[in-house]
Order: C-alpha cells, then structure tokens, then sequence
C-alpha cells in the first residue's frame, strides 16, 4: 500500500504530507465569539452617531459599517471555519468566492456612466421638490 | 455485487470467459441506477445527453422546414417563438453544457489522471439523477405548451407579460445548473487531489486542463444565472419588481446578471471540446503537443478572460457606451488565447505521423470551423459593425460555427477517440468517416449562407422575411437535412457496434496516457496499483527506436502484457 | 468488492483526534480525504457567494441609485429585532463550531447537545423572521398587487411623531412629502383610527386592480403632479422591499436547509448511526452554517441600518 502522499502539495523527502488540517483550542472558540458580538455593539451604535458631522463625508458610517462587517466575516472564516489551520487550497477557494464576487461590481461602471437622462432619475442630496 | 478477487481482475481464462469489466461486473438495473462508478455515470448521461440533442434537433429541423418560404410553413407566430425557444434552451442547457464534461469528462477524467474513481462519486450520481429531473421539467414545460420569450428570458417580457410555461422551463434550467455545480465540484477537488503520485500539474494531459478551467468557470458563474432567473421567477409569480422599468427598476439589469453567466458559460461549452481536440490531435500525430504550457496558459486565460467581456451581448441596449468600448477591446482579447490554442495544434501536427482516423476528421473540422467561428465573432466584438449585425443571422451562423463546429464536432470526435475504452468495441472506420465528411459538409451549407443573409439583414427569431432572402435559407434547410443525417449516422453504426464490433485490445490508436494502460472496457475499479508518473504528458517518440514502433514501450498496446497479478505494480 | 483488501480503517495518524475515520476506495490516505472533503465544501460555499452576490449587487445598485427611498424605507425595518436576529445567529455559529470540535473527539451526546442549540437558535431567528414578515405584510409592504405604500407611510407617521427639538435628515422623507401634498390636492384620503390600523383605510382616486377593460378606461385618473411624483417614489420603495424580501426570503430559505439537515444529524448521532462514525460531515454542516452566518453579518448593517 503506497504510503501517504501530500497530495496536495507534492512529496516531502521522507514521504510524510507536506501540509496537513490542524484544528484549534476551544478558547479560541470563545475569544472569536466574544470579539464578534463586541463588533455588533460596535455596529449598532454606530447607526445611532453621524459621523457626517464629525468627519465632513456623507459616506463615512456605510465605509465603516462596511469594514466592521468584514471584519466580522474575517473572524468568522479564519476560526470558525477553520481557514487558518487549513491547507493552502482551502484558503484559496475560501478567498476566491469573495474576491469573486466584486467582479459584478463592474456592472456599476455602466450605471455610472450612462449620460444624464429624465429616464433615471438620482435622487441628488438635495432633491426636495 | 460480484464475488471475483483481485487476480482475476484482468485475466481471460482460456479466451472463453470474458474479463470482469465495469460493464459485465454485475448486470442487475439496481445496479446500474444506484451506481457510483463514475463510467457507469458517463454511459447514462450518455443516452440522457444524445436525447436531449435529438429533441433539440427536431426543433431544429422544424424551424429550417418554417424558414423555406418567406411567409412561413405551418407555424404560427406564437408557436414559431416557442419552437425556438425549447430549440436554444434544450440545447444549450441540456446539451452543451454538459456533453463533454458529463460523458467524456466523467468517463475519461479519473482513468487519464491515474485514480479509481472521482473524488465524489456519490455526489455524480446525484447529479445525473437532478440533469434527469431538470430534464423532465423541461420536456414538461415544452410539451404543456413550451415558452416563447427565447432562450435569453428578456425582462419584462419574461417576467410580466409572456403567457408561456415561463416558471416551469426556468426552473428546468435552474436545476440543470445545479447538475452541472456538482459536476464541476467533483472535476475540481479530483484534479487538485486525486492525480496519480508524480503527476504534478505540467504532467497532466491537456484535457484535463481544460476540465479544471471549465469547472472553474461553472463555479464561479452558474449561481449567478441561477439567482437571476429564480428572481424572474419570483417577478412573476409574486409580482415582486426589481427588473420592471414602470416602478424604477431597470431590465439591463437583467441582461447584465444573465449575460454575467451567459457568455463565460460558451467557454463552458468549448473548453472541454478543445481538451478533447488537444488529446485527438496529439493521438493522430504521434507528437507531444507542441506549446504545453502555452495551451494550458491559454485555457487559463480563457477562463478568466471570459469572464469581463459580458457586455458585448448588450451593445445595442442602454448600456453605458463607455462601458461598451471597455467590453470591445476585451473581446478583442479573449480572442487571444483561443487562437493561440489553434496555431499551436497546427503546429503540433506539422512534421507528425498524421493518421486520418474519423475522430481526426472530426478534430479537423472543429479547427476549421471553429476558427471561422472565432473570427466572425471579432465582427461582433467590434463596437460599430455590431450595431449592424446584432440580432440578425450573422450572430446565429457566428453562434452555430463555434456551438456546433466547436463543441459538437469536439463531442464526437472525443466519442470516436474513446468509444473502444467505453465499450471494448470497434466502430465502422468507413461509417465513422463518412458522418464525419456529412456533418462538415452539411454544416457549412446550413450555416455559411446564414453570415450573407444575416448581413444583407435578415433578423433573428422571425419567420417572415423578404423574398430575395429565399434562396438562402432554402440552401440553410437543404444543408440542415444533409447534417442531420450526418449527426443520425453515428447512432446506428456506434450502437451496432457494440454487438458486432472487433473487439478492442487497452490501446487501438496507439496513444499516450492513462488511461490507455486500462483494459478496454476498464475495470470497475480502474487501477489494481495506482501507476508512479515519471513522463511527460504527450510522450511520443519521434525516431523509432524498435524499427517502426512509435509508441513507447511503457504503453502496450498488447492486452497479454496488461494481466497484472494482485501483487504487481506499473512502475517504470 | 475485491478492493475492500485495500482499504484501511485507519487511526487518523495525525493524532489530534480520537476518532476513527474510514478511508473510501478512492482515496489513497485520511488527509487526502480530509482535504478533499474541506475543498470540496468550500468550493460548494464559492458558488453560494455567487448566488447571493447578485442579490447583493442589486441591491447596492438600487441603493446607490434611490438612496433616498431607502433612507425613507428602511425605517420600516424594526433595528431592535434585527440585533436580536444577529445576536440569536452568532450565538448558532458559535455552538456549531463548538459542535465541530466535540465531533472530532467523537463525544456524542455533547454534538448532539450543541446541534440542537444550534437549531434552537435557527428557529428562534425563524420566529422573530415571521414576527418581521407578518408585521410587513399587514402594513401593506409586501410587494406584489398589494403593495400599499400610503397606507404604509400615513399609519408609520401617525406612530411616529418625531419628538420635538430632534433634527430629522432632510432626505429620509420623500415620499412622505409627496404623499402631503397630493392629500392637500384631494388626490388622496385615509381614515386611519389610532387604536387598529388594520382597518377602516380608505384611499380615493386609484386602484390598480383593473378588473375589465371598460374599467380601464374610466380609471385613467388625472392626478395631481404630486401624486405622480408619490407614485414614482412608491415604486422605488416597492424594488427596495422586493429586494429586502427576496435577499432575506432566501437567507431564510438556507436557515431551514440548515435546520433540517441539523435535525437530521442529531437524530444521526443519537441513534449512532455510522454516516456520522466520521467527523466530516458535521464539519462540513458547521462550514454551512458559518456562510449562512456571514451573509446575516452582511445583510443586517445593509439593510437595516441605513444612516
């Protein structure tokens, strides 16, 4: 019986895997748990201030929104899922799906830069009619 | 299950029994049905695919026969849409989507890369079995009076105001897209996981490239598709709005979400007919491929290329023209790769040992055509003259060079190629040139009159037109029976085959790779010993070392030096 | 078969876990087979990122484009019971990953115990779902013929006197303002008693239900600019629901895939049934699990929290 090869990333000399799955301690559970629900405090309360106030942009609280929820979703795929005690492959298609996905973004391209017509109509900071 | 043990794997005892193969292993239907060997898959979606193709070509033949007069046969309106709608949603989700990879790709696949068997076999089964269903709903949505929105499903006619079997036939192709996620699934972890020890990436045979990029391509766009047509699904039945221009929404938006899957999915349909091409051509020419990592760079390429260039599906729609520019100049690019491809298969013949078996007929035609096909479509690509052709049988004959003389001739010429692995058999080589010269033949006089009268602007979809259009689409119907007889033929002479054929030794043609080293038909478990890979992919000799004898001697084609004793291994 | 003679019922040699794992036929070795399943899952997991990318797509597209209506809409939303919904979700995530760990020490009773908080927490966030759902629909907010967005509005507006001296954003009230204007021109009139907003809600001027042709005709109503002008800001409010109900009608839709294949592996690991002899599977459920999680962690501060 052939004994084991890494087959996912060739042989090492002695013929042992080359990576191999670990998995993590129960604290680590618990500590990702713990940052996670502190992260939608964090959310929450930031619904509630404007940061347009204090830092003179319309577009800070969805921007930040946006990095807390990565965050979030970080934390999720690297412990709880495992991605960080996983091989090479797993991360690669772990990242793939997401980075992916953006590539829809260059549908905005056109909606962006479509020439101005009554048939679309922005809704401009100060549409007030 | 049988009760044979490993020494027999293999053995003929006295020429009277015949060896145990995954065919005659056990011969119950249950056994069949519930099977997980993945040849045994590839023989079902092998008579599920070959009946899709014959629904979808009648419907073909129907709308050559309606387009003969100028002011239509015997169709309606409604019922003309309906014909070509189940004519482009049949064979398009039901045939070229999964022909190649579902029959060849699950057959071939874990023979050419040294494994027992996929990496999920049970998950194959799964997915022949919801082909199967989406198969039976899309026949149901035809039969209980089809849909007429076309297969592209435009909002809002889709969604609002067609009275068709809009739901139903979308479901259909939903479910058919979870079939081929699976597929893609299983060829994905297989080629990452399952090659055999010492095959590294640049030692896999070429076809097996192509299988990953096209399960790379499923992957990543098959759901977008999915989710798109389940909202038109949900515009309809619930009357939700998202693509309905009277409250705000917008229909490009469909075109852009459906496109995103629709145009990486014609690489789906030509990827695996170009690995097939790649296996045929360097069989035929007894020579290495020439350019290996050139060809598997381009595959690459092909897929992630083909994913940016969507847009040139929507240049006469509302899209930003800005936007249209960017799309041009990439579907300029996504040219690239694929011709580099042909240059190099022209090359690797140049100076082989050129046999002209069917299947390098079929292998001939494809880069004939499909080259046609490619260059007609930068005519398209070009932001101007497409403003000119769009919509008209330009894009139809352009679609079909590269559908039809691309993937279809692939999938034959691949049956052809591998047809004694499958079966043990030998087909007629007279019968199997001749389909091989009808289909060419047949072909080229259906669709080449289709790029003039598209040009001179006969629009696609409508059975009425102009009188002066007459003579060709009269010349299209006469060259659509002469290729329908040529697709016909091989369902006689492969099946009688299988009866009255020579029987086949483990490598007729002499070629290099896996899964020649099998037994023809292999055995259910493929390998007793998984081979060590220590060569090249396309390791032809050029000099005969033996005096004649091109293939290397580690390839027998002799079925005495195949029977392996329990305990022996294929080492070099 | 023959090949069973190859096949090795071996001790995970990596030694981090007590369980036995079984290697299949095709598989040479445990980490080739480990890996694949992983791999496998996750590429699974890619194509359900697609699937709702679209979704997500549209949204932001809409979003970008009417962001006005969505600043108005959202208030629809109730934020207090989308926090619980997230808290209820994590907690899930977290008893699942636990589950996992307990699987791959092969301590039973513990994985069931913490697949069945799991699903407890599934349904809980399904309850408070259908709690959100019915309260929309008999708003009249459900998109489809019935979308009422007036009667939606006037009833939010009577609960919802802003307090005085609070600055509202200018732009959360579009459709509102619209609304007012075409009432001043009797476009538009509603009875709407404080104590049961479901009932007694009369709107004068046009019904969409048009029920025969000689019907059309006489409703051809000339509204008042006004109206016209509600009717549009209506109609992006519709796509903004249709959006809202479709991306959650969906995630909800994996939440029950969830729960039942949870409740099917509990009921596997209680009667010791072999497929869960292995720990994979449960962590290839956890894997599921934790992507449903990540599109709640998305969705939530998209949709509901709109500033």
């Amino acid at each position: 019986m052939a004994s084991g090869h890494g087959h996912g990333a060739g042989f090492a000399p002695d013929g042992a895997p080359i990576e191999r799955i670990s998995h993590p301690k129960l604290s680590l559970y618990f500590g990702t748990y713990f940052a996670l629900l502190g992260l939608l405090v964090v959310t929450v309360v930031l619904y509630f201030i404007d940061l347009s106030k204090m830092w003179h942009w319309v577009g800070w609280n969805i921007v930040i929104a946006l990095i807390v929820a990565t965050v979030k979703a970080l934390l999720v795929v690297l412990n709880f899922m495992n991605v960080k005690g996983g091989t090479r492959l797993i991360w690669l298609w772990a990242a793939l799906g997401f980075i992916w996905v953006l590539l829809m973004g260059i549908i905005f391209l056109d909606y962006q830069f479509r020439p101005d017509s009554t048939a679309w109509e922005w809704q401009s900071l100060t549409d007030r009619k | 299950m049988s009760t044979a043990t490993l020494k027999d794997v293999g053995k003929s005892h006295d020429n009277v029994k015949e060896p145990l193969n995954y065919l005659n292993a056990t011969n119950t239907i249950k056994s069949w049905l519930f099977t997980v060997d993945h040849k045994r898959i590839a023989i079902m979606y092998l008579v599920a695919v070959s009946v899709a193709f014959l629904l979808g070509g009648l419907a073909a033949g129907m709308i050559r026969v309606e387009l003969t007069v100028p002011k239509g046969q015997f169709l309606t309106n409604d019922a003309y849409n309906k014909v070509f709608t189940a004519h482009g949603v049949v064979m398009i989700f039901f045939f070229l989507i999964p022909a190649v990879p579902a029959v060849l790709g699950n057959f071939v696949l874990p023979l050419m890369l040294g494994a027992r068997d996929l990496a999920f076999p049970r998950l194959n089964l799964l997915s022949f079995y919801v082909y199967s269903a989406a198969l039976v709903m899309g026949l149901a949505a035809i039969i209980g009076g089809g849909v007429d929105t076309g297969w592209t499903f435009y909002t809002p006619y889709s969604s609002v105001y067609s009275n068709s079997n809009v739901a139903l036939t979308i479901m259909a192709a939903f479910v058919a897209g979870f079939s081929s996620i699976f597929t893609g699934l299983n060829f994905i972890v297989t080629i990452h996981k399952m090659r055999a020890p010492g095959m590294t990436w640049f030692k896999m045979p070429l076809f097996a490239w192509a299988m990953y990029a096209t399960s790379v391509i499923i992957m990543l766009g098959t759901p977008v598709v999915a989710i798109t047509l389940a909202l038109v699904v949900v515009e309809r039945t619930l009357g939700f709005g998202i693509f309905s221009p009277e409250i705000g929404g917008d229909p490009v938006l469909f075109q852009h979400l459906f496109w995103f899957y629709s145009h990486p999915a014609v690489y789906i349909m030509v990827l695996p007919a170009m690995g097939v091409i790649n296996e045929v051509i360097a069989a035929n020419s007894k020579k290495r491929i020439f350019g290996y990592e050139f060809v598997a760079f381009s595959t690459m390429a092909i897929a992630v290329f083909g994913f940016i260039v969507w847009g040139h599906h929507m240049f006469a729609t509302s899209q930003s023209m800005y936007l249209g520019l960017v799309f041009s100049v990439l579907s300029f690019l996504v040219a690239v790769p694929s011709a580099v491809k042909i240059f190099n298969w022209a090359t690797t013949m140049y100076k082989g040992s050129v046999e002209l078996t069917s299947h390098m007929l079929y292998a001939f035609g494809f880069l004939g055509l499909f080259t046609i096909g490619g260059l007609t479509g930068l005519y398209l690509s070009s932001l101007a003259t497409d403003i000119h052709l769009t919509a008209t049988y330009f894009v139809v004959a352009h679609f079909h060079y590269v559908m039809v003389g691309g993937t279809a001739m692939g999938f034959l010429a691949g049956l052809h190629f591998w047809w004694p692995k499958m079966t043990g058999r030998m087909y007629s080589e007279i019968w199997g040139k001749v389909s091989a010269v009808l289909v060419f033949l047949g072909f080229n006089l259906t669709f080449l009159p289709q790029f003039v009268v598209g040009y001179l602007g006969m629009p696609r979809r409508y059975h009425f037109y102009p009188p002066e259009f007459q003579l060709w689409h009269v010349m299209s119907t006469g060259g659509a029976f002469v290729l329908g007889v040529g697709f016909l033929l091989p369902a006689f002479y492969l099946v009688h085959s299988l009866k009255h054929g020579e029987k086949a030794g483990n490598n007729p043609w002499r070629a290099v790779g896996l899964e020649w080293l099998t037994m023809s038909p292999p055995d259910t478990h493929n390998f007793h010993e998984l081979p060590v890979v220590t060569w090249e992919a396309y390791e032809y000799f050029q000099e005969s070392h033996h005096g004649g004898d091109v293939a290397p001697s580690r390839f027998p084609f002799d079925d005495e030096e195949l029977h392996l004793a329990a305990d022996e291994e294929v080492h070099v | 078969m023959s090949l069973k003679s190859l096949e090795n019922a071996a001790v995970a040699s990596s030694g981090h876990h007590m369980i036995e794992q079984k290697l299949s036929v095709q598989f040479e070795d445990l980490d080739q087979q480990n890996e694949s399943y992983i791999v496998g899952m996750w590429s699974f997991l890619v194509t359900e990122v697609m699937f709702f990318g679209a979704l997500f797509l549209a949204y932001t597209l809409y979003r970008v484009m009417y962001f006005n209506t969505y600043l108005e809409a959202h208030h629809f939303l109730d934020v207090k019971l989308g926090t619980l919904n997230t808290l209820v979700l994590l907690s899930s995530s977290l008893s699942a990953a636990l589950a996992v760990f307990y699987a791959q020490h092969g301590q039973r009773i513990k994985v069931a115990l913490l697949l069945a908080f799991t699903c407890l927490c599934a349904f809980g966030f399904m309850g408070i779902k259908y709690v959100e759902y019915t309260s929309k629909i008999n708003e009249g907010l459900l998109p489809d013929q019935n979308f009422n967005y007036a009667k939606a509005l006037t009833v939010f507006h009577e609960h919802h006197k802003p307090a005085a001296g609070t600055e509202e954003n200018p732009r959360a009230n579009v459709a509102w303002e619209q609304l007012e204007l075409a009432r001043k021109a009797n476009q538009v009139s509603f009875v709407v008693p404080k104590d049961n907003p479901e009932t007694t809600f009369v709107e004068s001027g046009f019904d969409n239900r048009v029920t025969s042709a000689a019907d059309a005709t006489a409703r051809v109503v000339v509204k008042s600019p006004a109206r016209e002008r509600f009717d549009i800001e209506a109609g992006k409010a519709k796509i903004f629901f249709s959006i809202y109900f479709c991306m959650t009608g969906l995630h909800g839709i994996h939440v029950i895939i969830g729960i039942i294949c949870m409740t099917t592996f509990i009921l596997m690991y209680l009667t010791k049934h072999p497929a869960v002899d292995d720990y994979l599977p449960t962590e290839m459920l956890g894997l599921y699990w934790h992507f449903v999680d990540i599109v709640w962690i998305f969705l939530f501060p998209l949709m509901y929290l709109i500033s």
